[in-house]
Parts: structure tokens; C-alpha cells; sequence
């Protein structure tokens, strides 16, 4: 594997937490000294962020459409009478 | 990766949604009501109540919820919590029992403008890694089960793909906050 590839792979073991305390303290110390490093390593984290909203969106449509289910299907009027009478729809 | 597509479609209508299901059956109606009981609208609930069940699959997927914790006392107390933070009601006014006062709402659950403009620009130049990425640390697809359901040969070539997916994005993230400073913090 390329270099550049096993440093998105140490990366990725210290941002998921995977490293061993001793492991990630040898690497935070070599962020503080190679500015380069730094920066990939936040570019990197800011790119875990956007995958997990990313995914949290799907998960968040996948939601609706259960309720959207619940509030129509014929099989689920036990369901939506309770949820009527909650709301007094 | 219209494999990747295809199988995602075949497992998403097998056993997790009928998990989905019968947990939001079970438990919306109470958190409707308790919803309710705080002069809170349907679509309150329905809102709350799905970012509840989101943060509490996550806690799940990463085996962090105590082995002692209900589903429905973690769901109802994490929607307590939400209801909490949309509102900005002081907490004096909605009762936290013991358990639920040691919950909180993950840290990045609400995404900075940086976060939502950065996946906007990923998703119109490199969904398909976006998609893999997402599978991989967020459904928990372990590197052989991905590479069988993807089609790749091997372990070998899937983790491969991974990290190169991880490459391209995070060059093009690079590129583009170098010149636009669009997601510079």
C-alpha cells in the first residue's frame, strides 16, 4: 500500500479510537510537530462527520417512511386511533 | 456500485426494518403522549421521537448502552432530552428521573453549517464513496461481509477501495477548502 494510503489508515485508527492509549499519544505527538499531518488528520475527521450525517439523514428517511406506514396502513388502526386520540385529530 | 445499491435495497426491507417497525409501534404512542402532555404538536413527536431512535441504534451498533437500560427508558429519556435542547426550556421544567439525567445527546448530533455544506459538496461529487464509507462505519459491515455483498474479489480489494474512497474525498475536501475556504472552521 502507498504511503499516503497507510497514513489515511493511522488516521482512521485514531479517529475511530482504535489505537492503544500508548499508540495514540505517539501520535498526537507527531501532529503537534508535522503540521502536514495535522491538517490531513482534520480534513479527515471533518470528512467522518459528513458521512455520519450523511447516514444519519438515511436513517432519519427510513424513519418517516415507517410512520408514514403506521398512519396508513389498514392493517394499523389500532395504531392511529391511539395516536388521534393523543393528539384529538 | 449499483451492486452496492442493489444490495442495500434487499437488506434494508429485512430484519432492521422490522425492528424499526415494531419499536416505533411500541414506543411513539407513549412518547406522543408525553409530547403531548408538554402542549407539544404530532409532527413534535414525530420528529423527536425518530432523532431519539437514531441516537439509540447508534449507541447499539457501537455497544455502548448498559446491558441495565431498557430500550424504552433510553428512548424516552433521550427524547426528554431533545425536547429539552429544540425548546430551550430550562430543565427546571421538565423532570429528569436518576437514569435519565446521566444521558445525553451525542456532541455532533447537531451538525455545524460546515458539516451540512461539506456533505452537500460530497454528495454532488463523490456519492458512491460517500455510500461506501457510510456502510462501512455505520451499518458495521465487517471488511468481509462488504466485500462479498460488493462483489469485490477479495477482503484485500475492498479494504483497498475503502481507503482509496477515504483518499478522494479527503483530497477533494482539501482542494476545495484550499481555494474556496468554504469549510475552514
Amino acid at each position: 500500500m502507498r504511503t499516503s494510503l497507510n497514513e489515511i489508515k493511522e488516521a482512521e485508527r485514531f479517529l475511530t479510537n482504535k489505537m492503544l492509549e500508548e499508540e495514540s499519544l505517539v501520535f498526537q505527538a507527531r501532529m503537534i510537530t508535522d503540521p502536514l499531518l495535522r491538517l490531513n488528520v482534520s480534513f479527515q475527521k471533518r470528512l467522518m462527520d459528513a458521512v455520519q450525517l450523511y447516514h444519519r439523514r438515511k436513517v432519519k428517511h427510513n424513519l418517516q417512511s415507517v410512520h408514514n406506514e403506521l398512519l396508513t396502513s389498514s392493517e394499523k388502526s389500532g395504531f392511529q386511533q391511539l395516536v388521534h386520540n393523543i393528539f384529538h385529530l | 456500485m449499483e451492486v452496492l445499491e442493489s444490495h442495500l435495497k434487499a437488506r434494508a426491507s429485512t430484519s432492521e426494518e422490522t425492528d424499526y417497525l415494531q419499536l416505533y409501534e411500541e414506543l411513539f404512542p407513549i412518547c406522543a403522549q408525553w409530547v403531548r402532555s408538554m402542549n407539544g404538536s404530532l409532527n413534535d413527536a414525530e420528529d423527536i421521537f425518530q432523532d431519539a431512535l437514531i441516537i439509540y441504534f447508534e449507541k447499539i451498533n457501537n455497544n455502548e448502552l448498559n446491558v441495565a437500560t431498557s430500550s424504552e427508558a433510553y428512548i424516552l429519556g433521550i427524547t426528554r432530552h431533545l425536547w429539552i435542547r429544540k425548546f430551550e426550556k430550562s430543565k427546571s421544567t421538565v423532570s429528569l428521573n436518576a437514569l435519565e439525567k446521566t444521558l445525553s445527546i451525542p456532541e455532533n448530533f447537531y451538525p455545524s453549517i460546515n458539516t451540512v455544506r461539506l456533505l452537500d459538496f460530497l454528495e454532488s461529487t463523490g456519492r458512491n464513496c460517500l455510500e461506501l464509507l457510510r456502510i462501512f462505519y455505520f451499518e458495521k459491515f465487517s471488511m468481509k461481509e462488504l466485500s462479498s455483498r460488493m462483489g469485490y474479489r477479495s477482503e484485500h480489494s475492498a479494504t483497498v477501495q475503502k481507503y482509496k474512497c477515504l483518499e478522494k474525498l479527503r483530497t477533494s475536501i482539501k482542494q476545495k477548502s484550499l481555494s474556496y475556504e468554504d469549510f475552514t472552521e
